[in-house]
């Protein structure tokens, strides 16, 4: 596999620097592009999923990754801490102050993280029953400017968000065989720890339609979310058997609209301190082993996007995650098959898109590279 | 809204001057401009397909009155300032709330001096200026997330509505004494100045004070130092975006050089110089405790930063002479700033090296040729740590991947990278002639004329393992027409 990536640069230069060719001397060759982030061409965490994502002291909460790309077991370490989100989000490249390392959770050795006694994909986190009247844990996430009685006022009104992080070791050998042993991957998200009677609940599992473009949505097939004991995965709400769909067909996933009786209102205290009300919103993230999403980040009202199958046959594995914008997650796995008897999608090659879809901002690379395998077709392992 | 995008800009000046008698001079000038962005693009697809706006217009306008009176003992000045300032931007996104901030402000400034010999070798001069704005403004903007705020995807944060206005005035009266002994000038003053802003009313005093002694017929050696005080910038100010108690920022600085006459019409500049920096503004996103009464909030902005500056500039000019006028110059700067514990950065704008070369040459009475050459130093960014594409001997990851936001979060080291080399050369030809009783002058300039393919900031791959240059200005002809009466 090596081998086959050494070979596909040169290509992809050589294409790049062609077309370039008259107005070489004055703008040479374009460097590959990025790799763009819905492609999932080694092993990810694609979301960490709380059961529930906001708690009362006392309560616990299921914690559970979903990962993608793996080809062996990984091995997962857990953390909790309390931590300055405050400086952490905001001033990382500011010119002025320190920003607090995003892998500060990380570890045994931080002040305060607590590891939590699991090492598969998931994990329980009981919450002390007396977190919230613990000014140290309080102090350590709104900093020390603030009076105490203060803090405990906060505590009451707004809660302590908590960071739960992750690491997955694996030692997967990568599609090339050669990939570095023992790697780490790390992830966080955050639970509130909050005494109220309404509680955050994580968004119901993803149901979508499954169509090509021309279909509106209409047609094509309904995608139901399904739970069992390995996994949470998406699958033909008929019981029909996986989704197959010819090489380079277009299709539209289009998530339900049917988020208004989930979509929670609730209330915070503002950047000034005030009380105030929100709603929340849906957003829903889109991740492929192969193929190229159009949009693979979407919120309401835009929550469709389109992708378009990659011209190798061979089993895309998909993800759909949806988010709350509050810590609320569910997320599920499907499975599509490229094959030249694709047929249980209406499909259409690209000599026939519809016209939002002639000139598509994104590009797959792998046309006319039907002997390479998809993810190797914009490999940029030669960048690193 | 169609996919699209608008760009329009323009401007027009008059200027008119008046000798009143032999000493008395007055002159009128007035200068507008208006600039335009407006880009839509389509976004979502399908069913859900909608489109996102953004845009930009920015309108100002000054007009400026001056009195100048001369006689061999005393002269007095008096110029005066009126203008308004607008200022529209739009952000439109499906799913998130209209941004935006419509700005418009009056300001007007006046200042006079008088100035009169005091002696055989001394000179005085006394004088007062003023200096104020008034801003109404509208903000729709993304206010920073509030207490035990999870954040979400996409940036879709709270946001919130501000209509304020924000007022600043400042006062000042100054003197000034210049004693001119044969061999050595000595310029002294103090300026004192009342700022009111927002409420608030600092008093601040500028004692400043340059030296120039000839040392040979063309050596001069010239030494300055001064205390400077500036108002916090309008934005700082806005209530509940910046802070109104901003304090007032605060520079030392300090030079010592010489000028150097040179043959073939050169004069040669050599100048050190030492700045020192207090009560900077910055942005902060700490809890703190409200002020009167008001619960903890979040900090927004703070006048604690500081900062040093120090560096060598030199610079060879040629006086146009046959047409031909020219400079080179090159500095070698670091500008710092102390961002606690301990530790010094530098500025988000320090380049250690900036050489400019400029020629200018007349080819005849109607024929003018130019050129500008840049060479300078990468600005500072932060270093994403990340062993996979850096030099940096680390075992860290590039990014922790955060689940709420559905992206990395990198490990930033704080301005501890820089961008590659700027170079850029533009080019110009005017061309003069006479259009009925116009002077006209037709021009042709062209930025970045051989395509210095230079890098304004990196775009990063979502997982931050791999980088682009953002790519900067492109080679840009302009052609265009001016007429003067």
């Amino acid at each position: 596999m090596t081998a086959r990536r050494s070979a596909s640069r040169p290509a992809d230069a050589s294409r790049a620097c062609g077309g370039a060719l008259i107005s070489w001397a004055l703008i040479g060759c374009d460097p590959p592009p990025l790799e763009p982030r819905h492609k999932v061409t080694s092993p990810r965490i694609l979301a960490i999923i709380a059961d529930s994502p906001e708690l009362r002291p006392g309560q616990s909460t299921e914690l559970r990754v979903i990962t993608g790309g793996l080809k062996v077991e990984p091995e997962f370490t857990w953390y909790v801490c309390a931590r300055a989100e405050a400086t952490a989000t905001f001033v990382a490249q500011s010119t002025f102050g320190q920003a607090e390392p995003n892998d500060a959770c990380f570890g045994d050795a931080g002040a305060g993280n607590v590891r939590l006694p699991f090492t598969g994909p998931n994990a329980l986190f009981a919450v002390p029953a007396d977190l919230l009247r613990r000014i140290e844990a309080l102090r350590a996430v709104y900093g020390s400017n603030i009076s105490t009685g203060r803090l405990t006022d906060i505590a009451r009104t707004a809660g302590l968000p908590l960071t739960i992080a992750v690491e997955m070791r694996h030692n997967d050998p990568g599609a090339d065989g050669g990939a570095p042993a023992n790697t780490v991957v790390r992830a966080l998200k955050r639970v509130v720890v909050i005494d109220r009677s309404q509680l955050n609940n994580n968004p119901p599992g993803p149901s979508f339609r499954f169509s090509a473009p021309r279909d509106g949505g209409a047609g094509g097939v309904a995608m139901r979310y399904v739970r069992d004991a390995t996994e949470e995965r998406c699958e033909p709400d008929d019981g029909s058997g996986p989704l197959v769909v010819r090489p380079g067909s277009v299709h539209e996933i289009a998530p339900a609209p049917t988020e208004q009786p989930w979509l929670e209102r609730y209330f915070i205290l503002d950047t000034f301190g005030q009380p105030a009300e929100q709603v929340e919103t849906a957003f829903y993230s889109f991740y492929s082993t192969g193929g190229a999403y159009r949009d693979d980040r979407t919120r309401i009202p835009t929550r469709n996007t389109i992708w378009e199958a990659p011209l190798r046959l061979g089993s895309i594995d998909h993800w759909l995650v949806v988010r709350d914008g509050r810590g609320g997650t569910s997320a599920c796995r499907f499975t599509v098959t490229v094959s030249n008897d694709g047929g249980t999608i209406s499909s259409r090659d690209a000599s026939s898109l519809p016209d939002v879809l002639e000139t598509p901002p994104w590009t797959s690379s792998d046309a006319g590279a039907a002997d390479v395998p998809h993810s190797d077709a914009t490999a940029l392992d030669g960048e690193r | 809204m169609s996919p699209g995008v608008n760009v329009n800009f323009g401007d027009a000046q008059v200027r008119a001057d008046y000798r009143i008698t032999d000493r008395l001079r007055a002159s009128i000038f007035g200068f507008i401009s208006s600039d335009t962005f407006d880009r839509t693009e389509a976004t979502g697809v399908g069913a859900t397909a909608a489109s996102a706006r953004d845009a930009l217009k920015y309108d100002f306008g000054r007009a400026i009155a001056r009195l100048d009176y001369t006689t061999p003992e005393l002269s007095a000045h008096w110029s005066g300032m009126l203008g308004f300032d607008r200022t529209g931007i739009v952000q439109v996104d499906p799913g998130r709330p209209d941004r935006g901030i419509t700005a418009f402000g009056a300001t007007m400034g006046t200042r006079a001096f008088l100035r009169w010999k005091t002696g055989a070798v001394a000179t005085t001069t006394v004088g007062v200026d003023a200096l104020g704005y008034d801003y109404t403004l509208d903000l729709d903007y993304s206010s920073p997330p509030g207490f035990a705020a999870v954040p979400a995807p996409q940036t879709n944060s709270r946001v919130v509505r501000i209509q304020t206005g924000v007022a600043q005035l400042g006062v000042g009266a100054w003197v000034e004494e210049i004693l001119r002994l044969p061999r050595v000038e000595i310029t002294a003053g103090t300026r004192v100045e009342i700022m009111a802003y927002q409420g608030n009313r600092h008093v601040v005093a500028d004692p400043r004070t340059v030296i120039r002694v000839r040392a040979h017929e063309r050596v001069s050696i010239i030494g300055s130092t001064g205390i400077f005080h500036q108002a916090p910038p309008v934005f700082g100010l806005i209530p509940l975006v910046g802070s109104p108690n901003l304090l007032p920022q605060r520079a030392w600085q300090s030079s010592v050089g010489t000028e150097v006459d040179l043959p073939f019409n050169l004069d040669l500049r050599v100048t050190g110089f030492f700045n020192r920096l207090w009560q900077l503004p910055r942005a902060s996103f700490e809890f703190v405790e409200g002020q009167g009464g008001q619960g903890a909030m979040r900090a927004r902005a703070l006048s604690d930063g500081e900062g040093h500056a120090y560096g060598l500039e030199v610079q060879l000019r040629r006086k146009i002479e046959r047409g031909i006028y020219g400079w080179v110059s090159y500095t070698l700067s670091r500008s710092e700033r102390f961002i606690g514990n301990g530790k010094v950065v530098p500025f988000t704008y320090d380049q250690t090296h900036i050489l400019n070369v400029a020629l200018s040459w007349d080819i005849g009475s109607r024929l003018r040729l130019g050129a500008r050459f840049q060479l300078a130093t990468g600005a500072p960014t932060s270093l994403v740590n990340c062993s996979r594409w850096t030099t940096m001997p680390t075992n860290a990851t590039c990014g922790v991947y955060d689940s709420d936001v559905d992206g990395f979060r990198p490990q930033y080291i704080a301005e501890a990278d820089r961008l590659p080399t700027y170079h850029q050369l533009d080019v110009r030809a005017d061309y003069k002639f006479m259009l009925g009783p116009l002077q006209m002058s037709a021009y042709v300039d062209v930025l970045n004329a051989y395509y210095a393919r230079t890098a304004e900031g990196w775009v990063y791959q979502h997982d931050f393992t791999d980088r682009r240059p953002r790519p900067g200005l492109p080679i840009l002809p302009t052609i265009g027409i001016r007429g003067e009466l």
